[in-house]
Protein backbone atom coordinates (compact mmCIF):
# COMPACT_ATOMS: atom_id res chain seq x y z
CA UNK A 1 0.00 0.00 0.00
CA UNK A 2 2.45 2.72 -1.09
CA UNK A 3 1.00 5.99 -2.44
CA UNK A 4 -2.74 5.92 -1.72
CA UNK A 5 -5.39 8.43 -2.80
CA UNK A 6 -7.39 9.14 0.34
CA UNK A 7 -8.88 12.66 0.42
CA UNK A 8 -11.01 13.75 -2.52
CA UNK A 9 -11.08 17.33 -3.77
CA UNK A 10 -14.21 18.31 -1.85
CA UNK A 11 -12.77 17.18 1.51
CA UNK A 12 -9.54 19.06 0.90
CA UNK A 13 -11.15 22.30 -0.29
CA UNK A 14 -13.61 22.06 2.59
CA UNK A 15 -10.85 21.60 5.17
CA UNK A 16 -8.68 24.52 4.11
CA UNK A 17 -11.58 26.88 3.39
CA UNK A 18 -12.72 26.25 6.94
CA UNK A 19 -9.23 27.06 8.23
CA UNK A 20 -9.20 30.40 6.43
CA UNK A 21 -12.78 31.39 7.27
CA UNK A 22 -12.60 30.39 10.93
CA UNK A 23 -9.23 32.09 11.44
CA UNK A 24 -10.53 35.22 9.73
CA UNK A 25 -13.66 35.44 11.88
CA UNK A 26 -11.98 34.48 15.13
CA UNK A 27 -8.83 36.58 14.80
CA UNK A 28 -9.12 39.30 12.17
CA UNK A 29 -12.63 40.40 11.29
CA UNK A 30 -14.37 42.95 13.51
CA UNK A 31 -17.09 41.12 15.40
CA UNK A 32 -19.47 44.07 15.03
CA UNK A 33 -19.23 44.06 11.25
CA UNK A 34 -21.62 42.58 8.71
CA UNK A 35 -18.70 40.68 7.21
CA UNK A 36 -18.46 38.74 10.48
CA UNK A 37 -22.03 37.50 9.95
CA UNK A 38 -21.50 36.58 6.31
CA UNK A 39 -18.31 34.62 7.01
CA UNK A 40 -20.14 32.85 9.82
CA UNK A 41 -22.99 31.84 7.51
CA UNK A 42 -20.46 30.70 4.92
CA UNK A 43 -18.96 28.36 7.53
CA UNK A 44 -22.40 26.95 8.31
CA UNK A 45 -23.07 26.36 4.61
CA UNK A 46 -19.70 24.62 4.24
CA UNK A 47 -20.39 22.38 7.22
CA UNK A 48 -23.84 21.59 5.82
CA UNK A 49 -22.27 20.58 2.52
CA UNK A 50 -19.76 18.39 4.35
CA UNK A 51 -22.59 16.68 6.20
CA UNK A 52 -24.23 15.79 2.89
CA UNK A 53 -20.93 14.68 1.39
CA UNK A 54 -20.44 12.48 4.44
CA UNK A 55 -23.28 10.33 3.18
CA UNK A 56 -22.84 10.43 -0.59
CA UNK A 57 -19.14 11.15 -1.06
CA UNK A 58 -16.09 9.01 -1.75
CA UNK A 59 -15.11 6.15 0.53
CA UNK A 60 -12.93 7.90 3.08
CA UNK A 61 -15.13 11.01 3.08
CA UNK A 62 -18.13 9.07 4.30
CA UNK A 63 -18.91 9.14 8.01
CA UNK A 64 -19.41 5.36 7.82
CA UNK A 65 -15.66 5.00 7.29
CA UNK A 66 -14.88 6.82 10.55
CA UNK A 67 -17.81 6.31 12.92
CA UNK A 68 -17.57 7.74 16.43
CA UNK A 69 -16.22 4.83 18.46
CA UNK A 70 -14.97 4.81 22.04
CA UNK A 71 -13.62 1.26 21.64
CA UNK A 72 -11.80 2.30 18.47
CA UNK A 73 -10.32 5.28 20.28
CA UNK A 74 -9.18 3.02 23.14
CA UNK A 75 -7.59 0.67 20.61
CA UNK A 76 -5.71 3.59 19.15
CA UNK A 77 -4.55 4.61 22.63
CA UNK A 78 -3.38 1.02 23.18
CA UNK A 79 -1.36 1.27 19.97
CA UNK A 80 0.27 4.43 21.24
CA UNK A 81 0.89 2.83 24.66
CA UNK A 82 2.56 -0.27 23.18
CA UNK A 83 4.55 1.63 20.56
CA UNK A 84 2.77 -0.15 17.71
CA UNK A 85 2.26 1.78 14.49
CA UNK A 86 -0.43 0.35 12.24
CA UNK A 87 -0.99 2.90 9.53
CA UNK A 88 -4.53 4.04 9.01
CA UNK A 89 -5.75 4.99 5.55
CA UNK A 90 -8.68 7.29 6.38
CA UNK A 91 -9.40 9.14 9.61
CA UNK A 92 -8.34 7.38 12.82
CA UNK A 93 -10.87 6.88 15.65
CA UNK A 94 -9.42 9.73 17.72
CA UNK A 95 -9.31 11.89 14.62
CA UNK A 96 -12.95 11.04 13.99
CA UNK A 97 -13.95 12.20 17.49
CA UNK A 98 -12.17 15.52 16.93
CA UNK A 99 -13.90 15.99 13.57
CA UNK A 100 -17.38 15.42 14.99
CA UNK A 101 -16.51 17.74 17.87
CA UNK A 102 -15.41 20.50 15.49
CA UNK A 103 -18.38 20.10 13.14
CA UNK A 104 -20.82 20.27 16.04
CA UNK A 105 -19.04 23.23 17.64
CA UNK A 106 -18.97 25.20 14.38
CA UNK A 107 -22.69 24.62 13.93
CA UNK A 108 -23.30 25.76 17.50
CA UNK A 109 -21.25 28.90 16.87
CA UNK A 110 -23.18 29.63 13.69
CA UNK A 111 -26.56 28.96 15.24
CA UNK A 112 -25.91 31.06 18.35
CA UNK A 113 -24.51 33.82 16.17
CA UNK A 114 -27.61 33.82 13.96
CA UNK A 115 -29.98 33.81 16.93
CA UNK A 116 -28.24 36.88 18.28
CA UNK A 117 -29.50 38.77 15.23
CA UNK A 118 -33.14 37.88 15.78
CA UNK A 119 -35.61 40.17 17.52
CA UNK A 120 -36.54 37.48 20.01
CA UNK A 121 -32.99 37.07 21.31
CA UNK A 122 -31.72 40.60 20.66
CA UNK A 123 -29.45 41.62 23.54
CA UNK A 124 -29.59 38.20 25.23
CA UNK A 125 -26.46 38.02 27.37
CA UNK A 126 -26.54 34.25 27.82
CA UNK A 127 -26.58 33.74 24.06
CA UNK A 128 -23.58 35.98 23.53
CA UNK A 129 -21.81 34.14 26.33
CA UNK A 130 -22.62 30.80 24.71
CA UNK A 131 -21.35 32.06 21.35
CA UNK A 132 -18.06 33.21 22.83
CA UNK A 133 -17.65 30.07 24.90
CA UNK A 134 -18.18 27.91 21.81
CA UNK A 135 -15.57 29.96 19.95
CA UNK A 136 -13.06 29.52 22.79
CA UNK A 137 -13.80 25.80 22.83
CA UNK A 138 -13.25 25.63 19.05
CA UNK A 139 -9.94 27.47 19.37
CA UNK A 140 -8.73 25.06 22.05
CA UNK A 141 -9.91 22.11 19.95
CA UNK A 142 -8.07 23.47 16.91
CA UNK A 143 -4.84 23.85 18.91
CA UNK A 144 -5.23 20.27 20.15
CA UNK A 145 -6.04 19.11 16.59
CA UNK A 146 -2.84 20.67 15.23
CA UNK A 147 -0.76 19.17 18.04
CA UNK A 148 -2.34 15.75 17.46
CA UNK A 149 -1.76 15.86 13.69
CA UNK A 150 1.90 16.72 14.26
CA UNK A 151 2.23 13.94 16.86
CA UNK A 152 0.52 11.30 14.69
CA UNK A 153 2.54 12.33 11.64
CA UNK A 154 5.73 11.67 13.57
CA UNK A 155 4.46 8.48 15.20
CA UNK A 156 3.22 6.90 11.96
CA UNK A 157 5.84 8.53 9.73
CA UNK A 158 3.23 9.84 7.28
CA UNK A 159 3.08 13.52 6.31
CA UNK A 160 -0.57 14.05 7.25
CA UNK A 161 -0.83 17.82 6.52
CA UNK A 162 0.60 17.27 3.05
CA UNK A 163 -1.87 14.44 2.51
CA UNK A 164 -4.71 16.88 3.21
CA UNK A 165 -3.30 19.14 0.47
CA UNK A 166 -2.43 16.62 -2.24
CA UNK A 167 -4.96 13.95 -1.30
CA UNK A 168 -2.33 11.21 -1.25
CA UNK A 169 -0.94 9.40 1.79
CA UNK A 170 2.53 7.89 1.51
CA UNK A 171 1.86 4.65 3.37
CA UNK A 172 5.39 3.32 3.01
CA UNK A 173 6.43 -0.12 1.75
CA UNK A 174 3.87 -2.93 1.65
CA UNK B 1 -11.13 -1.10 29.97
CA UNK B 2 -10.23 1.96 32.06
CA UNK B 3 -13.16 4.03 30.80
CA UNK B 4 -13.77 5.46 34.27
CA UNK B 5 -10.29 6.94 34.59
CA UNK B 6 -10.42 8.15 30.99
CA UNK B 7 -13.67 9.99 31.70
CA UNK B 8 -12.10 11.40 34.86
CA UNK B 9 -9.13 12.64 32.85
CA UNK B 10 -11.46 14.30 30.33
CA UNK B 11 -13.36 16.12 33.09
CA UNK B 12 -10.14 17.19 34.82
CA UNK B 13 -8.73 18.50 31.56
CA UNK B 14 -11.83 20.67 31.11
CA UNK B 15 -11.43 21.92 34.68
CA UNK B 16 -7.75 22.66 34.16
CA UNK B 17 -8.51 24.59 30.96
CA UNK B 18 -11.20 26.59 32.76
CA UNK B 19 -8.98 27.40 35.76
CA UNK B 20 -5.94 28.24 33.65
CA UNK B 21 -7.90 30.60 31.40
CA UNK B 22 -9.33 32.24 34.51
CA UNK B 23 -5.80 32.81 35.82
CA UNK B 24 -4.68 34.30 32.51
CA UNK B 25 -7.63 36.69 32.60
CA UNK B 26 -6.92 37.55 36.24
CA UNK B 27 -3.29 38.28 35.40
CA UNK B 28 -4.43 40.98 33.02
CA UNK B 29 -6.75 42.73 35.44
CA UNK B 30 -5.63 41.82 38.95
CA UNK B 31 -4.41 45.29 39.89
CA UNK B 32 -7.66 47.07 39.18
CA UNK B 33 -9.69 44.38 40.87
CA UNK B 34 -7.69 44.30 44.08
CA UNK B 35 -6.40 40.75 43.80
CA UNK B 36 -2.96 40.16 45.26
CA UNK B 37 -0.23 38.33 43.43
CA UNK B 38 -0.07 35.94 46.38
CA UNK B 39 -3.67 34.95 45.72
CA UNK B 40 -2.87 34.44 42.07
CA UNK B 41 0.15 32.29 42.95
CA UNK B 42 -2.10 30.04 45.00
CA UNK B 43 -4.51 29.80 42.08
CA UNK B 44 -1.64 28.94 39.77
CA UNK B 45 -0.18 26.36 42.16
CA UNK B 46 -3.56 24.65 42.55
CA UNK B 47 -4.03 24.50 38.80
CA UNK B 48 -0.50 23.20 38.31
CA UNK B 49 -1.19 20.43 40.82
CA UNK B 50 -4.27 19.49 38.83
CA UNK B 51 -2.17 19.33 35.67
CA UNK B 52 0.40 17.13 37.40
CA UNK B 53 -2.38 14.80 38.52
CA UNK B 54 -3.64 14.59 34.94
CA UNK B 55 -0.18 13.68 33.68
CA UNK B 56 0.12 10.85 36.23
CA UNK B 57 -3.31 9.57 35.32
CA UNK B 58 -2.48 9.57 31.61
CA UNK B 59 0.68 7.55 32.31
CA UNK B 60 -1.40 5.18 34.44
CA UNK B 61 -4.01 4.65 31.72
CA UNK B 62 -1.40 4.06 29.02
CA UNK B 63 0.36 1.54 31.27
CA UNK B 64 -2.98 -0.17 31.99
CA UNK B 65 -3.74 -0.39 28.26
CA UNK B 66 -0.29 -1.80 27.62
CA UNK B 67 -0.70 -4.53 30.23
CA UNK B 68 -4.15 -5.33 28.93
CA UNK B 69 -2.73 -5.69 25.43
CA UNK B 70 -0.15 -8.20 26.64
CA UNK B 71 -2.92 -10.22 28.30
CA UNK B 72 -4.92 -10.45 25.06
CA UNK B 73 -7.31 -13.35 25.05
CA UNK B 74 -5.97 -14.88 28.27
CA UNK B 75 -7.95 -14.05 31.38
CA UNK B 76 -7.32 -17.06 33.61
CA UNK B 77 -5.84 -16.49 37.06
CA UNK B 78 -2.75 -18.45 36.09
CA UNK B 79 -2.26 -16.36 32.98
CA UNK B 80 -2.60 -13.10 34.95
CA UNK B 81 -0.16 -14.31 37.60
CA UNK B 82 2.34 -15.27 34.93
CA UNK B 83 1.81 -11.89 33.29
CA UNK B 84 2.60 -10.15 36.59
CA UNK B 85 5.88 -12.05 36.93
CA UNK B 86 6.81 -11.21 33.36
CA UNK B 87 5.87 -7.53 33.86
CA UNK B 88 8.00 -7.37 36.99
CA UNK B 89 11.01 -8.62 35.04
CA UNK B 90 10.37 -6.11 32.25
CA UNK B 91 10.20 -3.25 34.77
CA UNK B 92 13.39 -4.46 36.42
CA UNK B 93 15.19 -4.42 33.09
CA UNK B 94 13.91 -0.90 32.32
CA UNK B 95 12.43 -1.92 28.98
CA UNK B 96 10.69 0.76 26.92
CA UNK B 97 7.00 0.25 26.04
CA UNK B 98 7.98 -0.96 22.57
CA UNK B 99 10.58 -3.36 23.97
CA UNK B 100 8.05 -4.70 26.46
CA UNK B 101 5.58 -5.32 23.64
CA UNK B 102 8.20 -7.15 21.54
CA UNK B 103 9.39 -9.14 24.56
CA UNK B 104 5.82 -10.24 25.33
CA UNK B 105 5.36 -11.52 21.78
CA UNK B 106 8.73 -13.23 21.96
CA UNK B 107 7.83 -15.00 25.21
CA UNK B 108 4.59 -16.15 23.57
CA UNK B 109 6.56 -17.74 20.79
CA UNK B 110 5.98 -15.44 17.81
CA UNK B 111 8.60 -15.24 15.08
CA UNK B 112 10.34 -12.00 14.11
CA UNK B 113 8.22 -11.76 10.96
CA UNK B 114 5.01 -12.28 12.91
CA UNK B 115 6.02 -9.70 15.53
CA UNK B 116 6.74 -7.18 12.77
CA UNK B 117 3.27 -7.67 11.29
CA UNK B 118 1.54 -7.49 14.66
CA UNK B 119 3.29 -4.23 15.49
CA UNK B 120 3.14 -2.62 12.06
CA UNK B 121 6.92 -2.21 12.00
CA UNK B 122 9.82 -3.53 9.91
CA UNK B 123 11.69 -6.74 10.81
CA UNK B 124 14.87 -4.75 11.27
CA UNK B 125 13.16 -2.66 13.91
CA UNK B 126 12.02 -5.80 15.73
CA UNK B 127 15.55 -7.20 15.67
CA UNK B 128 16.88 -3.96 17.14
CA UNK B 129 14.29 -4.19 19.92
CA UNK B 130 15.27 -7.82 20.59
CA UNK B 131 18.95 -6.87 20.85
CA UNK B 132 18.08 -4.22 23.40
CA UNK B 133 16.00 -6.74 25.36
CA UNK B 134 18.85 -9.26 25.47
CA UNK B 135 21.32 -6.58 26.48
CA UNK B 136 19.16 -5.17 29.27
CA UNK B 137 18.26 -8.59 30.63
CA UNK B 138 21.75 -9.98 30.36
CA UNK B 139 20.63 -12.86 28.14
CA UNK B 140 21.38 -14.10 24.62
CA UNK B 141 18.24 -15.93 23.54
CA UNK B 142 14.53 -16.46 24.02
CA UNK B 143 15.29 -19.63 25.99
CA UNK B 144 17.44 -17.64 28.44
CA UNK B 145 14.69 -15.09 28.99
CA UNK B 146 12.07 -17.78 29.55
CA UNK B 147 14.44 -19.56 31.93
CA UNK B 148 14.79 -16.40 34.04
CA UNK B 149 11.03 -16.03 34.23
CA UNK B 150 10.38 -19.66 35.12
CA UNK B 151 13.08 -19.48 37.81
CA UNK B 152 11.17 -16.64 39.47
CA UNK B 153 7.90 -18.57 39.16
CA UNK B 154 9.44 -21.56 40.90
CA UNK B 155 10.91 -19.23 43.50
CA UNK B 156 14.47 -20.23 42.89
CA UNK B 157 17.21 -17.63 42.57
CA UNK B 158 18.36 -17.22 38.98
CA UNK B 159 21.80 -18.63 38.14
CA UNK B 160 24.58 -16.12 37.39
CA UNK B 161 23.31 -14.90 34.06
CA UNK B 162 23.99 -11.19 34.42
CA UNK C 1 3.81 8.06 24.49
CA UNK C 2 6.75 9.53 26.38
CA UNK C 3 6.32 11.97 29.24
CA UNK C 4 7.93 14.77 27.26
CA UNK C 5 5.43 14.48 24.44
CA UNK C 6 2.50 14.45 26.83
CA UNK C 7 3.97 17.50 28.55
CA UNK C 8 4.47 19.36 25.28
CA UNK C 9 0.95 18.66 24.11
CA UNK C 10 -0.43 19.80 27.43
CA UNK C 11 1.59 23.02 27.33
CA UNK C 12 0.55 23.72 23.74
CA UNK C 13 -3.09 23.32 24.65
CA UNK C 14 -2.79 25.44 27.79
CA UNK C 15 -1.04 28.24 25.95
CA UNK C 16 -4.00 28.75 23.67
CA UNK C 17 -6.05 29.62 26.71
CA UNK C 18 -5.56 33.25 25.75
CA UNK C 19 -8.70 32.48 23.84
CA UNK C 20 -10.43 31.44 26.99
CA UNK C 21 -9.19 34.53 28.74
CA UNK C 22 -10.87 36.69 26.12
CA UNK C 23 -14.15 35.19 27.26
CA UNK C 24 -13.29 35.44 30.93
CA UNK C 25 -12.34 39.11 30.74
CA UNK C 26 -15.88 40.09 29.75
CA UNK C 27 -16.05 42.19 32.88
CA UNK C 28 -15.34 45.55 31.31
CA UNK C 29 -18.31 47.53 30.20
CA UNK C 30 -20.62 46.54 33.02
CA UNK C 31 -22.28 49.22 35.13
CA UNK C 32 -23.74 49.46 38.63
CA UNK C 33 -27.34 48.50 39.33
CA UNK C 34 -28.64 52.00 40.06
CA UNK C 35 -27.35 53.48 36.84
CA UNK C 36 -28.71 50.53 34.92
CA UNK C 37 -32.13 50.96 36.52
CA UNK C 38 -32.18 54.65 35.61
CA UNK C 39 -31.21 53.98 32.00
CA UNK C 40 -33.81 51.25 31.75
CA UNK C 41 -36.52 53.55 33.14
CA UNK C 42 -35.55 56.41 30.85
CA UNK C 43 -35.69 54.28 27.73
CA UNK C 44 -38.80 52.32 28.65
CA UNK C 45 -40.61 55.66 29.08
CA UNK C 46 -39.69 56.48 25.49
CA UNK C 47 -41.17 53.26 24.17
CA UNK C 48 -38.09 51.03 24.06
CA UNK C 49 -38.12 47.36 25.05
CA UNK C 50 -34.73 47.29 26.78
CA UNK C 51 -32.77 44.03 26.59
CA UNK C 52 -29.22 44.68 27.70
CA UNK C 53 -27.20 47.65 28.96
CA UNK C 54 -23.45 48.13 29.08
CA UNK C 55 -20.91 50.92 28.75
CA UNK C 56 -18.58 51.44 25.84
CA UNK C 57 -16.17 54.27 25.00
CA UNK C 58 -17.52 56.57 27.71
CA UNK C 59 -21.14 56.18 26.64
CA UNK C 60 -23.89 53.90 27.87
CA UNK C 61 -25.03 51.41 25.23
CA UNK C 62 -28.42 49.73 25.33
CA UNK C 63 -29.67 46.90 23.15
CA UNK C 64 -33.38 47.53 22.68
CA UNK C 65 -36.33 46.88 20.42
CA UNK C 66 -38.76 49.64 19.37
CA UNK C 67 -41.72 49.04 17.05
CA UNK C 68 -40.28 45.68 16.13
CA UNK C 69 -36.95 47.22 15.08
CA UNK C 70 -33.71 46.06 16.72
CA UNK C 71 -31.58 48.99 17.85
CA UNK C 72 -28.49 50.02 19.72
CA UNK C 73 -29.14 53.19 21.72
CA UNK C 74 -26.24 55.27 23.03
CA UNK C 75 -26.69 57.64 25.98
CA UNK C 76 -24.34 60.11 27.61
CA UNK C 77 -23.80 60.58 31.37
CA UNK C 78 -26.88 62.83 31.54
CA UNK C 79 -29.13 60.04 30.25
CA UNK C 80 -29.56 61.82 26.93
CA UNK C 81 -29.75 59.74 23.77
CA UNK C 82 -26.88 60.87 21.59
CA UNK C 83 -27.05 58.22 18.87
CA UNK C 84 -29.14 55.31 17.71
CA UNK C 85 -28.24 52.55 15.33
CA UNK C 86 -30.67 50.14 13.78
CA UNK C 87 -29.75 46.56 12.99
CA UNK C 88 -30.81 45.67 9.48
Amino acid sequence: MPYTYVWDLFVRVFHWSLVVLFAANALVIDEDSKLHHWVGYAVVVLVGARLIWGFVGTRYARFASFPPSISGATEQLTEIATGRAHKHVGHTPLGALMIYNLLATLLLIGLSGYLMTTTMFWGADWLEGLHKLAVSWAEIAVALHIAAVVYESRRLKINLPRAMVTGYKDMGPE
Amino acid sequence: MPYGVMALIAVQVLCAIFFASDIVADLRTYAERGLSLTYLSFEAAATASLCAAILFEVRYVLDLLRRKASLERSASIAAMALSDVIEAHFDQWSLTPSEKDVATFMVKGFSIGEIATLRGSAEGTVKAHLNAIYRKSGTHSRADVLSLIIDTLMNEPASNAA
Amino acid sequence: MSNRIILKTALAAMLTLAAGSAYASERHGSIDRDTEARIRATLTEQGYDVRKIKSEDGLYEAYAVKDGVRMEVYLDRDMKIVRTQTDD
